[in-house]
């Protein structure tokens, strides 16, 4: 029989220097962001390992698009320390984004830039040599052969979400951020999205993504916290939060069916903030 | 079936690229998407070319030098009010700049590869003019004076860059953007530009000639001549200079790389 080669995710939880030993690629502690007066982020700690999909999950203005920002070192924090595979985001900030990959919510490339220019540009910007040749390779790898000279704007969705992700990967980082990356594909574009991204988990590459699918996040991701009001309310294996929480009187009520899923403990805990599991 | 826990391989730790290497990738990528807006381009530089065929009659009367000076100088703000601003606005708009913002690169960077790509349009459309004024008109200048025509046009051309810059960091919407450059370039260019020539009397040419249209064609006309510079050539460099950082000053602080 053909031993199976995934990681266990349970040994991924319990703590950032896990049980293989492995020091985490993402480390947040106790970050705290504010915008003038309004506080998004409070108090918000995680960390990522290698090998693992990790997904930040909330309601909209819980404060996940601005920890993502914090930890590309685009928005400084009151308090608190991000660090990417052991280097301070905010004491080096180029040498940290050297080593993330991003795919953002809203990525757009210069209109006028074909695919293949864009390609050229983002290899430049992260320093790896690339021939013509190597991105006609690389274009024809992720079925964009055909476009190299068709305008990024001209893509179709799934294209150009494929045409996003070469340029958020090309440089093989360690760690890789995702913001609702799925958001406006169709159901096979996401598939074939999703079996990409356990690609690169399985070659020991770290993945931090957020999402507002619930199914999505419970079949793809190791461990997920759940964040509100921006603070952590959850954290752990996608099944061990279900499992935790199906009690709750609230996640009961939010319970559409008798067998609780993911996205009722997410409704049952946002609408009922501080709870921790 | 047997299951084993296997230790993830660990991907290669990077640092940041040399500078020269993501300079180098964003002006390439900035001379691009400038090439693929040629039309544009061209218009940009027809601009001052269609100004000197329309003053060629005020040769006689304001002197040769004098109107190839101004037109360079109605040409320059077109290209910081109208082209620079709107590409800024059009690209902050669409979340371009906060993409390159997460690569390894500095803003400074990201801008002033934008801002090279726009002093390059400004030293093509000002030999572009001198060409068809030597074509056309038969004005010359030495070599050495069309090195400091440029140099002055950059000069001058640096302040409505700085301008443009202001005005995307005080407009949020890129089409707000435009209106406002288009509203501003109006008085600017064609107002300044005719009140130079002399055709709105001596009073309004005198006040439009400490405007950045008046000290940009100030400093042309020194440069065609250098051996008339004067005090006032002087004193007009300072004044474009200040206005250059002036408005630089609240462009770089005002100014946000999301409107999201």
């Amino acid at each position: 029989m053909t031993p199976t080669t995934t990681l266990d995710p349970t040994i991924m939880a319990t703590s950032p220097q896990n049980a293989l030993g492995v020091a985490p690629l993402l480390e947040v502690e106790d970050l705290r962001l504010a915008y003038g007066r309004r506080v998004a982020v409070d108090g918000v700690s995680f960390f990522v390992s290698p090998g693992e999909i990790f997904g930040l999950l909330g309601p909209n203005g819980a404060g996940k698009t601005s920890t993502l920002s914090a930890i590309e070192g685009l928005l400084a924090p009151e308090r608190g320390r991000i660090s990417v595979v052991g280097i301070d985001v905010h004491k080096r900030p180029l040498d940290a984004r050297a080593n993330l990959g991003i795919q953002l919510q809203a990525t757009s490339f210069q209109k006028d830039l074909s695919v293949f220019e864009v390609i050229q540009l983002y290899a430049g910007l992260y320093g790896v040599p690339l021939t013509s040749a190597d991105i006609r390779r690389l274009l024809a790898t992720i079925d964009l052969g055909d476009c190299a000279t068709m305008k990024s704007g001209h893509l179709s969705g799934g294209q150009f979400q494929r045409l996003a992700l070469a340029t958020a990967t090309l440089h093989d980082p360690p760690l890789l951020l995702l913001d609702e990356p799925t958001t406006g594909l169709d159901p096979q574009a996401r598939r074939q999205f999703w079996a990409k991204i356990e690609a690169i988990r399985d070659s020991g590459r770290a993945i931090l993504l957020t999402t507002h699918s619930m199914e999505e996040a419970h079949a793809v991701c190791d461990r997920i916290s759940i964040i509100d009001h921006g603070r952590v309310i959850a954290t752990g294996s996608p099944q061990h939060i279900v499992d935790s929480n199906r009690d709750r009187a609230e996640v009961r009520a939010a319970a559409r069916r008798a067998d609780v899923t993911l996205e009722d403990v997410f409704i049952g805990l946002t609408s009922h903030a501080g709870v921790a599991a | 079936m047997s299951s084993t826990i296997v230790r993830p391989r660990l991907a290669p730790i990077r640092t940041a690229p040399r500078r020269a290497a993501t300079w180098q990738a964003l002006l390439r990528a900035d001379f691009v998407v400038q090439w693929h807006q040629r039309r544009s381009l061209v218009m940009t530089v027809a601009v001052p070319i269609g100004f000197l065929f329309a003053w060629k009659d005020l040769i006689p009367t304001v002197g040769a030098h004098a109107v190839l000076a101004i037109c360079i100088a109605v040409g320059l703000p077109a290209m910081g009010l109208m082209g620079y601003s709107q590409i800024i606005a059009r690209d902050r708009e669409k979340g371009v700049f906060q993409r390159l913002r997460t690569t390894p690169t500095s803003t400074a960077a990201i801008m002033g590869s934008r801002i090279i790509v726009q002093l390059a349009v400004m030293a093509l459309m000002t030999l572009s003019t001198y060409a068809f004024a030597n074509l056309i008109d038969g004005i010359t200048i030495g070599a050495a004076s069309l090195v400091l025509v440029v140099v002055a046009a950059l000069v001058g051309g640096m302040a409505f860059l700085a301008l443009g810059q202001c005005i995307v960091a005080l407009v949020t919407s890129a089409e707000a953007v435009s209106a406002v450059g288009r509203l501003i370039y109006l008085p600017i260019a064609v107002i300044g530009g005719v009140a130079e020539t002399g055709l709105l009397g001596p009073a309004i040419k005198q006040a439009v000639g400490w405007s950045p249209i008046g000290t940009t064609k100030e400093l042309l006309l020194a440069a065609m001549s250098p051996d008339t510079t004067t005090l006032h050539t002087a004193t007009a460099l300072a004044v474009t200079l200040a206005y250059g950082i002036a408005f630089a000053a609240v462009g770089i602080r005002q100014f946000k790389w999301s409107v999201h």
